[in-house]
């Protein structure tokens, strides 16, 4: 594995609401290295992006709380770091790009002053160099006749090119870290492929980590390094992206593989099934929290929480069956 | 023999206007433009498509929600583009609709069951108590039951709003759905099970469908037919198996490869070759063939003249210059 | 198996509305404050311990005593009694006002909302027209054509109400007509009218109502300071609003004589709006737990 350049360890961030606590991430630990593309994948409700804000700090507080754990990042333990250093990290060392370009910028401003903004935010540049820089950005993100459409307004710019204007923003100060939260989800297909290929040429050309939050597993097949499953607020299973796929251990990674249509071949058998229902987060199950849903329990999944077992090199998977063994099916 | 279903020559053009009083149109947007396809019983068309493609405003046509500008639709053998209001009421109990988005399409004040019977209201088609025992019947169809029937939608998860939303398209016992991006607001592992239902209805009712959506794995799937379009018109025309196997347009050929498929490999080999440019605007498609600015094989040819959908092999239509 | 007609009928809704109201305690305060003001305005007959316009000359300006509880004003008229049959004059008023207000504009708002385009126009002008006017300038031009009494308010309020209720029902009715199962209910040959009175009128009701309550709050006050002005009710039958014209001059001698009658709207006032937050979050099915 490359150096490490952030450890997050325990995570614990629950909600508090009137209708009871909800843990939305309990007990999530990753690392991710220096220049790696991380995936964090699941479906509604498995705790990634309130993972990826915990990181950044941006929970909202109330109602929400980190209530434990570490985010080691450069030295530092973001989880105690107190606001204004967090406000130097924030859009300098890690910045964050989100799923809907169009609420994240503003209607009302030129684009090449937004850009600027993120600049000047963090370093000191004259205006005439920071323009500069801001130009450079957008040609290096794609975006044809920057000096022209500096002046323009959002509306005037697809989709596909405010999201490429958001990761501008996103890389201006050479970040060591991007987070993309569903960066694509709202992109055409092809511009999808287009924005994600440049997020990886960012990465492979200037060492930046990229941590990638997505329920796409063929994004995750594409993009990633290594990969965390995660399930009601828990990871369950954590491995490289060749051996998730090839070798998938968890119950629940092993039915969402199974439940996707492919493109290549026909499935005439129907498409397996996960029965049940995503479990409310207030109420959780007793034990494993995907045992109700799961074809293989047996009952001591119903009893305890099973921990994070290590099954080959870099591939841990929180299972009770999995010391048994189980190969295959 | 009729198809269920035959759309002719299509053509829906939208006025850019301004002003309310005295209004000036400043120009068209293209927005379906010469389409024509078939759909026979117990038959699922795909109709896929990026942003300005076209599919949802087809969809639309084909249910009489707008009126084209041109074209036919006909359905049982009847054109639907020439009916009076009351005859196309009748018409209407042929077809039923899903939408994408399950926690709009259903009236927040409805209970499940005024839902459902919504449309058996508006036809008076079943006395009270014939009414009831259909409800019931639908409710169980798509796998919920008589206890679900007095709840609200707030009270539903996702999954279970479309079932709901399905069961209400089936009210009438219709021959043909229109499902526009039915899965798409869903979780992945919700979306095989109403991916299930769907094809499990069709083969129960005989059901045809036109199934509109972005996601070319999930049309894949379901389809034994699909439709590629591209800037409102169809750019090739064929089975399912053959079109993913055999793409013949250059659009095509570049969707299926941008397509994330969860297999490291196969990722990693296909990504090579990204489509380049964006759509362009369904106000000014580029003149003769529509993709020619961003197709990688491109002829002078290409750019004057506009392909006709020509028959190229067995049920496999492209309209392409090059062969 | 027992009849579903239990299972989507109005009835279960009710039920539901009641107890997301109990559970408001604010709202529980208003509904309390607008049940005893309902209560004493009908049963003012019984309630009231002396005729409201019977003057006692010998007991002029009599702060609160074991005789008359809220004392009396400068004709020796009992102040409770008066408060109490104030009171009728504010209901009769507010609710006549509300209810045509709101029975006019909701209906004129949605269907221009949801039918759109040229009727829409034509109907807001009409609609911009009417608020153009200050709503106390207007209602003063057309009392002095009228003349004075609570007949003729009964006539002018509405006119100075419908115009919000229109406006916003019909922008309601603009943001409802986007939504799928008002197109999913055209698909399925539901005719436009249905579609008003289906989808349209029961999303747009509760905020109606909301704004009702609001509305009967504001209906007081124009009525009040329309008598404050000299414009509303007739001396000497009494209403808030007059009684507070009246205090005027003897201010510094008994305040108590605009303190009351300010305190009294000011409670009722409140209790309405109270209700009208209570019974809008009541109404939102979303918000049940």
């Amino acid at each position: 594995m490359k150096e490490e350049l952030m450890k997050v360890h325990g995570l614990k961030t629950y909600f508090y609401t009137r209708q009871g606590i909800v843990k939305a991430v309990d007990g999530v630990s990753f690392e991710i290295g220096k220049g790696e593309t991380f995936g964090l994948v699941g479906e509604s409700g498995c705790g990634k992006s309130v993972s990826a804000l915990s990181v950044m700090r941006l929970v909202p507080d109330p109602p929400g709380k980190i209530v434990s754990g570490d985010i080691l990042f450069k030295g530092k333990n973001l989880r105690i770091t107190n606001e204004d250093e967090m406000r130097k990290i924030r859009g300098s060392k890690i910045s964050m790009i989100f799923q809907d370009p169009t609420s994240s910028l503003n209607p009302v401003m030129k684009i090449g002053d937004q850009i600027l903004e993120s600049i000047q935010e963090h370093q000191e540049l004259d205006k005439a160099k920071a323009k500069e820089k801001a130009v450079e950005l957008m040609d290096s993100v794609g975006i044809p006749n920057p000096s022209l459409r500096f002046a323009e307004y959002p509306f005037q710019f697809s989709g596909g090119m405010r999201q490429r204007i958001m990761i501008a923003m996103a890389i201006s100060c050479n970040p060591d870290l991007l987070i993309a939260d569903e960066p694509t989800t709202n992109l055409d297909v092809t511009v999808q492929a287009q924005v994600l290929d440049l997020i990886r040429n960012i990465s492979r050309s200037d060492n930046v980590s990229v941590l990638l939050i997505t329920h796409n597993l063929g994004l995750i097949a594409w993009l990633c390094d290594r990969v965390a499953v995660m399930y009601s607020g828990k990871i369950v299973e954590h491995a490289n992206v060749e051996a998730l796929f090839a070798d998938a251990r968890h119950p629940y990674t092993k039915a969402l593989l199974e439940c996707i249509p492919r493109l290549g071949e026909k499935d005439t058998k129907g498409l397996r099934v996960i029965a049940g229902r995503v479990p409310n987060l207030i109420d959780l199950p007793p034990g494993c929290r995907f045992h109700p849903r799961c074809p293989y329990s047996v009952g001591m999944c119903a009893k305890e929480e099973p921990e994070a077992i290590e099954v080959a090199s870099g591939h841990s998977v929180s299972c009770h069956l999995v010391d048994k063994s189980m190969k295959g099916k | 023999m009729h198809a269920l279903l035959e759309v002719r020559d299509l053509q829906k053009l939208f006025p850019v206007a301004s002003g309310v009083i005295f209004r000036k149109v400043h120009g068209w947007v293209h927005a379906v433009d010469g389409v024509s396809f078939s759909i026979g019983e117990a038959e699922t068309l795909g109709l896929v498509g990026e942003s300005g493609s076209g599919k949802t405003t087809t969809g639309r046509l084909v249910l009489g929600s707008i009126k084209p500008t041109a074209g036919k639709v006909f359905f049982e053998g009847q054109d639907l583009t020439t009916m009076t209001k009351e005859v196309m009421k009748k018409a209407r109990k042929g077809m039923g609709m899903v939408f994408q988005d399950p926690t709009s399409s259903l009236d927040p004040r409805k209970t499940a069951a005024n839902v459902i019977s919504e449309p058996i209201e508006i036809h008076k088609a079943f006395d009270q108590h014939e009414k009831e025992e259909r409800i019931v019947e639908l409710i169980e169809e798509v796998g919920l039951g008589p206890e679900h029937l007095g709840r609200y939608p707030h009270e539903f998860s996702g999954g279970q709003l479309q079932r709901i939303a399905i069961a209400r398209a089936l009210a009438l016992k219709p021959k043909l759905i229109v499902a526009d991006e039915p899965t798409s607001a869903l979780d992945v592992s919700v979306q095989a099970q109403i991916l299930n239902l769907i094809h499990n209805l069709q083969e129960r009712f005989r059901l045809s469908y036109l199934f509109i959506s972005h996601d070319l794995s999930t049309v894949r799937y379901i389809s034994h037919r699909v439709g590629v379009m591209y800037l409102g018109k169809l750019v090739e025309l064929a089975r399912s198996e053959d079109l993913f196997s055999n793409p013949q347009h250059p659009y095509t050929a570049a969707l299926i490869n941008v397509v994330p498929v969860p297999d490291p490999k196969e990722m990693k080999s296909k990504m090579k070759e990204i489509l380049r440019g964006e759509i362009p605007s369904p106000i000014s498609p580029p003149k003769g063939c529509r993709f020619h600015p961003r197709c990688s094989q491109m002829k002078p040819r290409c750019k004057e003249i506009e392909p006709e959908l020509q028959e190229i092999g067995k049920d496999h239509y492209v309209a392409c210059h090059l062969e | 198996m027992k009849s579903l007609r239990s299972l989507y009928r109005p009835g279960s809704e009710m039920r539901t509305i009641v107890t997301m109201l109990k559970k408001n305690r604010f709202g529980i305060g208003g509904l309390i404050v607008v049940i005893a003001f309902l209560t004493i305005a009908i049963l003012a007959p019984f309630l009231a311990p002396y005729d409201p316009i019977e003057m006692h000359l010998d007991k002029r300006f009599v702060p609160s005593s074991s005789e008359f509880l809220l004392g009396t004003d400068e004709f020796g008229r009992d102040t409770l009694s008066r408060i109490i049959y104030g009171a009728r004059v504010s209901i009769s008023i507010s609710v006549t006002t509300v209810a045509m207000a709101m029975f006019v504009g909701v209906l004129i708002g949605s269907i221009s909302g949801y039918y759109g385009g040229k009727v829409d126009f034509i109907v807001m002008r009409f609609v911009d027209i009417f608020n153009a006017f200050p709503a106390l300038l207007l209602a003063l031009g057309i009392i002095t054509v009228l003349g004075r009494g609570i007949e003729k308010l009964m006539l002018v309020l509405p006119i100075l109400f419908w115009p919000e209720y229109a406006r916003i029902t019909r922008g309601l009715a603009l943001y409802l007509k986007k939504m799928d199962y008002v197109e999913a209910a055209r698909v399925f040959g539901s005719s436009k009218l249905r579609v008003v009175l289906n989808h349209i009128l029961p999303n747009v009701l509760p905020t109606s109502i909301v704004i009702g309550t609001f509305q009967l709050g504001s209906a007081i006050i124009t009525e009040t300071s329309l008598s404050f002005l000299g414009l509303g009710v007739n001396p000497p039958m009494p209403s808030w609003g007059n009684m507070l014209t009246n205090s005027r001059e003897y201010i510094l001698r008994a305040p108590q004589l605009a303190i009351i009658p300010g305190m009294v709207i000011t409670i009722v006032i409140l209790g309405f709006n109270l209700l009208g937050d209570a019974l809008r979050d009541a109404l939102d099915p979303r918000l049940r737990i």
